[in-house]
């Protein structure tokens, strides 16, 4: 379980990306933050590991502030995935999903690259899971950008996380392969009593896999609701008139012909 | 007890021995019932008409949507401590397919809807190489034999060009010659399947379940075990298996080939010390020496400031001219050196013949030899340093060039731009940055260079510094060397600060 109060967040040179946020995101859901680019659901997911501040306002995380406690232990319990994966391209597919423990693996001999048999287990488990037992020994970087994805969330899982946050999990895949990876999240977050909180900014998406949607548009929430009983008209409210027709098909009013021009008089 | 047709007519004879263990260790009569289809026997679990079952890989995935169902124990093949299995592709041994690529436009043959290793494993494999049974085009014809044995049977009568099978069925084929090796051949190996648990309905009672997982479990102390499988001879639990599933895609943590080659690193180092006689005790008991000659360069003497400050400037000058020179050629020559863009190879193979004597050759070498035909001075260092970078700059331009994007130049040409305007346009802008970044950073290395070079009497302060040396003026030795630090150190920022600049 994840309690936003009051959450803010303004940059050092003014922008004010999250605005007064406060919910709560309970764990077994997947909750879903929509909104357009540059909305602040980035900021706002990052607010939950530290990885940003927060200039006002608590996080907590089951019922423990995470500023009062040490942000090495806050963040190998909340995992992350990434738009871009952000996976060690050079490095294997195994080693990647095993560094997700090395929060908790300390010892010298894993700058060697070392893990204990058990860890080793652990994450080809994850990888099963994820369904590439397969590939475990490729090279990250020969992996389709899908599978990439799916390394990154055993990355993730590796970490034995209660939460874990999905910046924008599919914006770099196809459509296809986009369903594909949501719904392993869904599901994982019912195995593994998660608490999901994933930016989107596709609201089919959205309408589809989460179990309830927070729309923000200028870092304020202007939507909380369960998804099954959301309506396409209230989601519209979270777009703005100018980004509108990025998502709902071309804006309706015409602005004319423009004027034409004859070049073959000018030479 | 229910069990999928995974071997038709023969499932009762493969369980009956378990479940007569299972009836003398709990005294419960248990009746078995070989389905008639996967489907059938998903139904009878759903219905409560079966409470225990074998299904299979798949049908259980698919029975576990529509009933709760909790795996009690698996089939471990003899001697393997594993419970896996594979699909198998086969075709006539005659026949010229030999690879899955092959299969476009074939016909396939599959053994029964919602088998695992005659469909659903077969399609997943197929889907990796882009063929799936259900698109039309990808297989002239898909037929569903009914059982493993009339898939085999069909490839052999010639129905189908290709037939999936599991491994275990073939080979009991092959065992009791209803075929023989000579017949079919196997042109794709699944990996490993692991193999499907027996299960049981959640909603029996628990200590049922328990007696029942039990008995499973010990059957193989007390008799003998059988089940689907490649001779299973005992039964595990579901997460036994799971771990010696995953156990067998563990590799070594180091690599043997790590440990070789580490190995190998460390024997050549102290071989090659040994034979170039470097031993770490002469540096140590060298150590009076250096600090004897240490001594003799204190306190550096800067009377001669002045002089040496316009010695340095000259060095300073000496890199800068070199570097214009090398840059100059370096286009040209970069270039036609470039495989891509290069007319021919007869220009190619020269081209690159020159950058490489040149790189070849060090600076002092050519620098003594041009000291020789030009005469001392500042001239046959700048030439030395030209030619010599000329050939590293048109190293990195040509490689640069052979690794542009190709797609920009592609576009380029099909706006009907002359070969020329391909470059101008295309691969210039592309590779502009490390052009200036390479330049600034051969730059900064030929001033460097140039205080060396007046050591062979190419000018500069080298010369200066050369000169103290051989009249024993040591301490004017280290207000040169204290003069050349402070000149790269200031060069060193400068010129990164510039580079970082440059991106």
């Amino acid at each position: 379980m994840v309690k936003f109060e009051n959450i803010s967040k303004t940059f050092p040179d003014g922008t004010v990306a999250v605005d007064e946020v406060s919910f709560t995101a309970p764990e077994k859901m997947l909750t879903v933050i929509l909104g357009p680019s540059g909305a602040g659901k980035t900021t706002l997911l990052r607010t939950v590991n530290q990885l940003v501040h927060p200039t006002s306002g608590k996080i907590d995380i089951d019922g423990v502030e995470v500023t009062t406690r040490n942000l090495k232990i806050i963040r190998t319990g909340v995992g992350m995935i990434f738009q871009q994966f952000n996976l060690v391209g050079n490095l294997s597919v195994l080693l990647n999903v095993l560094s997700g423990s090395l929060g908790t693996h300390q010892e010298w001999w894993s700058n060697l690259y070392l893990f204990p048999k058990t860890y080793r287990l652990r994450a080809l488990d994850l990888l099963d899971r994820v369904g590439l037992i397969d590939k475990v020994y490729k090279r990250a970087d020969e992996l389709s950008g899908g599978e990439q994805q799916r390394v990154g969330i055993a990355r993730a899982l590796m970490q034995e996380p209660k939460v874990l946050l999905a910046d924008e999990p599919v914006a770099s895949v196809d459509p296809m392969t986009s369903q594909g990876i949501l719904t392993l999240l869904k599901e994982l977050c019912r195995e593994k009593n998660l608490t999901v909180l994933c930016s989107l900014h596709q609201v089919d998406l959205a309408l589809q896999f989460s179990d309830r949607i927070i729309g923000i548009t200028d870092g304020k929430i202007i939507l909380d609701e369960k998804s099954s009983i959301l309506d396409m008209e209230k989601l519209k409210n979270i777009y703005n008139t100018k980004t509108q027709g990025l998502f709902f098909g071309p804006a309706t009013e015409s602005i004319g012909d423009p004027a034409v021009i004859n070049w073959d008089h000018m030479n | 007890m229910v069990a999928v047709p995974a071997i038709k007519g023969e499932m009762e004879q493969r369980f009956r021995q378990l479940l007569n263990t299972i009836e003398d260790a709990t005294g419960l009569e248990i009746s078995f019932h070989e389905a008639l289809s996967y489907d059938d026997a998903i139904e009878e679990l759903v219905t409560g008409k079966a409470q225990i079952g074998w299904l299979g890989q798949s049908a259980y995935i698919s029975a576990s949507k529509k009933v709760d169902l909790e795996p009690s124990a698996v089939a471990f093949t003899e001697g393997t401590d594993e419970s896996v299995y594979r699909s198998v592709f086969l075709a006539k041994v005659d026949s010229k397919l030999s690879a899955l690529t092959d299969l476009k436009g074939q016909r396939l043959i599959l053994t029964e809807h919602g088998s695992t290793s005659g469909d659903t494993m077969p399609r997943h494999i197929l889907s990796q190489f882009n063929l799936n049974p259900d698109i039309h085009g990808n297989f002239s014809d898909v037929i569903y034999a009914g059982s493993q044995e009339k898939a085999v049977q069909h490839l052999l009568a010639g129905k189908g060009d290709v037939a999936a099978v599991s491994q275990i069925n073939l080979g009991k084929m092959l065992h009791d010659r209803s075929i023989s090796k000579n017949d079919v051949k196997i042109i794709y190996r699944s990996d490993p399947i692991p193999g499907a648990p027996i299960v049981h309905l959640a909603s029996l009672p628990e200590d049922l379940k328990k007696q029942l997982q039990k008995a499973i479990l010990n059957a193989h102390r007390t008799g003998h075990v059988d089940g689907y499988g490649e001779h299973v001879d005992s039964y595990h639990t579901p997460a036994e298996a799971r771990l010696n599933f995953l156990n067998s895609y563990l590799k070594p943590a180091v690599s043997f080939t790590t440990i070789v080659l580490l190995a190998g690193l460390v024997f050549s180092t102290i071989g090659v010390s040994i034979h170039l006689n470097v031993n770490p005790a002469t540096i140590l008991s060298s150590f009076a020496y250096f600090a004897d000659i240490l001594g003799r360069m204190m306190p550096p003497d800067f009377s001669d400031f002045g002089a040496l400050i316009v010695s340095m400037f000259e060095t300073i000058e000496i890199g800068f001219l070199g570097t214009v020179l090398a840059t100059l050629l370096s286009i040209p020559i970069g270039l036609l050196s470039a495989k891509n863009i290069s007319p021919s190879k007869w220009i190619y193979y020269p081209a690159r013949v020159i950058t490489t004597f040149f790189r070849a050759v060090p600076e002092f070498i050519l620098a003594m030899i041009l000291v020789i035909s030009v005469g001392f001075g500042a001239l046959p260092g700048v030439l030395a340093l030209g030619l010599h970078t000329m050939g590293f700059l048109s190293k990195f331009y040509a490689e640069e060039i052979e690794h542009v994007r190709t797609g920009p130049i592609e576009a380029i040409e099909a706006v009907g731009a002359s070969n020329m305007q391909k470059i101008t346009f295309s691969i210039i802008p592309q590779i502009l940055p490390s052009f200036v970044g390479y330049s600034l950073y051969i730059l900064d290395r030929n001033i460097r260079m140039a205080t060396i070079l007046g050591i062979v009497g190419a000018g500069g302060i080298g010369y200066k510094l050369i000169s103290s040396f051989r009249m024993f003026q040591y301490r004017e030795v280290s207000a040169i060397i204290i003069i050349i630090f402070v000149t790269i150190f200031i060069l060193d920022v400068l010129s990164s600060k510039i580079r970082h600049n440059v991106k």
